[in-house]
């Protein structure tokens, strides 16, 4: 009887293995929100943010998970640093308090509500977005979701891309609308190495 | 209508103008008019970023503050007349002088907060010396309407153009309202050909507003701290004792070029800190 069980419970290791949560720390070279915004109804505008910090964890037999992205405001970038001969670089605009205020708001959070799962990994996620010292709603839909290895260390990484719309004047930024587009495409790339 | 309304000559200048305007010329000849500074303030804030106050932010504290200016204008006025002697600052306005300078450091407490050691003290002491100094400056004009009103138009678009150069188009709008609300004072008295004493009424919103402007322009944006030594120059102009004995109407158009002229030595420290950034 021991025996079986002992074979039962060596058998059943696997499984309970696969059923772990996966906690990923955000590797920051590979992770970039950037976002588009329409400009004088002409074209989309892209910017992006060179600094992100954050983990996210799965379970993908429970299919639950959590996401917790922390973004420098001050890291923005809109290809337009060098301000020349004007007075300031847009750049400089949007770190001002007209934008993302980064002297009194030096970070923008994203923290996950719920991580929705379309098979055994994860789909979506749904959660809060802290922007200007506002937090509302806001879905993220993976338009790519994927599990390696790391070439270099070999261990378990996992990366893709997350996609979701909001306006920002939700958030309190007015300035310049609707000039400067009020809905705003927010798209993460992302990578993180399993810890 | 809409596109008008969007318009930044529109949103910053011309509907605050008309809107004190309105304010001053209804109310007659009486100081009550003064309250058009902050309508017209107000007018250029409801085109813009509207009005909310939660969270309360810095720009929301300025906000928040420039709607209380008047109320606390009007009880100092019951309390000590406004049209006491011109260099008058006993008692009550030394008060006001001094909460101005708790004002100016609470508005930015959010971003001081993040700051350690002489990276805290000395901005939240320099804009607390600064707001106090400037309330004071504005408010020894109070019994002289046409010299508060040429400090508001100095005040304001020194702060406004100097904030444009600075990253924010926020406080260029801000600045530029209180300058616009101080120009459609001024052409009241003008029209009328007679001095309305501001009081503290209309001279605390404008002494108190700019000083915030520019405080907050200091640090949410890239205002150069020397700029707002500069920016007193203009309360000062207002002040020299030029052509008390000409009309009202000489006055008016001799201060207001006085103070634009004075104004434009924030604007230039603004300018020259782009320059220096540049090379």
């Amino acid at each position: 009887m021991k025996r079986t069980l002992a074979a039962l419970a060596l058998a059943a290791l696997p499984f309970a293995v696969q059923a772990a949560p996966e906690h990923y720390t955000v590797d920051p070279y590979h992770t970039y929100p950037n976002f588009t915004v329409e400009h004088w109804g002409l074209s989309m505008m892209h910017g992006r943010f060179d600094k992100t910090t954050g983990k996210f964890s799965f379970d993908r037999a429970a299919k639950s998970g959590s996401v917790e992205i922390v973004i420098d405001s001050a890291s923005i970038s809109t290809g337009d640093n060098v301000k020349g001969n004007r007075p300031r670089s847009r750049d400089e605009h949007l770190r001002a308090a007209d934008f993302f205020n980064a002297a009194e708001f030096p970070t923008l959070t994203f923290k996950s509500t719920k991580v929705v799962f379309g098979g055994e990994l994860p789909t979506g996620v749904e959660g809060n977005l802290t922007l200007l010292g506002v937090t509302r709603p806001v879905a993220l839909s993976f338009e790519r979701f994927k599990c390696g290895k790391n070439p270099f260390n070999q261990k378990d990484r996992c990366g893709g891309n997350a996609v979701g719309k909001f306006k920002r004047s939700d958030f309190g930024m007015k300035t310049a609308l609707p000039a400067v587009g009020d809905e705003i495409t927010l798209n993460i790339e992302f990578e993180g190495d399993r810890d | 209508m809409n596109a008008l309304l969007e318009h930044p000559a529109v949103q910053a200048g011309i509907a605050p103008f008309v809107v004190a305007l309105i304010v001053a010329l209804a109310s007659g000849r009486a100081r009550i008019g003064w309250i058009g500074i902050v309508a017209g303030y107000l007018a250029a804030i409801l085109l813009t970023t509207g009005l909310a106050f939660v969270p309360l932010t810095a720009s929301r504290k300025v906000l928040l503050l420039m709607l209380a200016a008047p109320a606390v204008g009007l009880l100092v006025d019951r309390w000590r007349a406004p049209a006491a002697r011109i260099d008058s600052m006993s008692g009550p306005l030394v008060l006001l002088s001094l909460l101005a300078a708790v004002a100016a450091p609470w508005v930015l407490a959010s971003v001081l907060a993040q700051r350690e050691g002489a990276q805290m003290v000395l901005p939240a002491a320099g804009v607390a010396l600064f707001a106090a100094v400037a309330v004071a400056l504005t408010l020894r004009l109070r019994a002289d309407g046409i010299a508060t009103a040429a400090a508001g138009i100095g005040l304001g678009a020194g702060v406004g153009v100097a904030a444009l150069l600075s990253a924010s188009t926020g406080y260029f709008t801000s600045g530029v309202a209180l300058a616009a609300a101080s120009g459609a004072l001024m052409v009241a008295q003008f029209v009328t050909g007679r001095m309305v004493p501001a009081g503290a009424l209309g001279a605390l919103p404008i002494g108190l507003g700019a000083a915030l402007f520019a405080a907050a322009t200091l640090m949410l944006a890239q205002l150069p701290w020397h700029a707002l030594p500069a920016l007193l120059l203009v309360p000062l102009a207002a002040g020299l004792p030029v052509a008390r004995t000409a009309s009202t109407r000489m006055r008016a158009a001799l201060l207001t070029l006085l103070c634009l002229a004075a104004s434009a030595a924030p604007m230039l420290a603004a300018w020259f800190a782009t320059q220096a950034a540049a090379s």
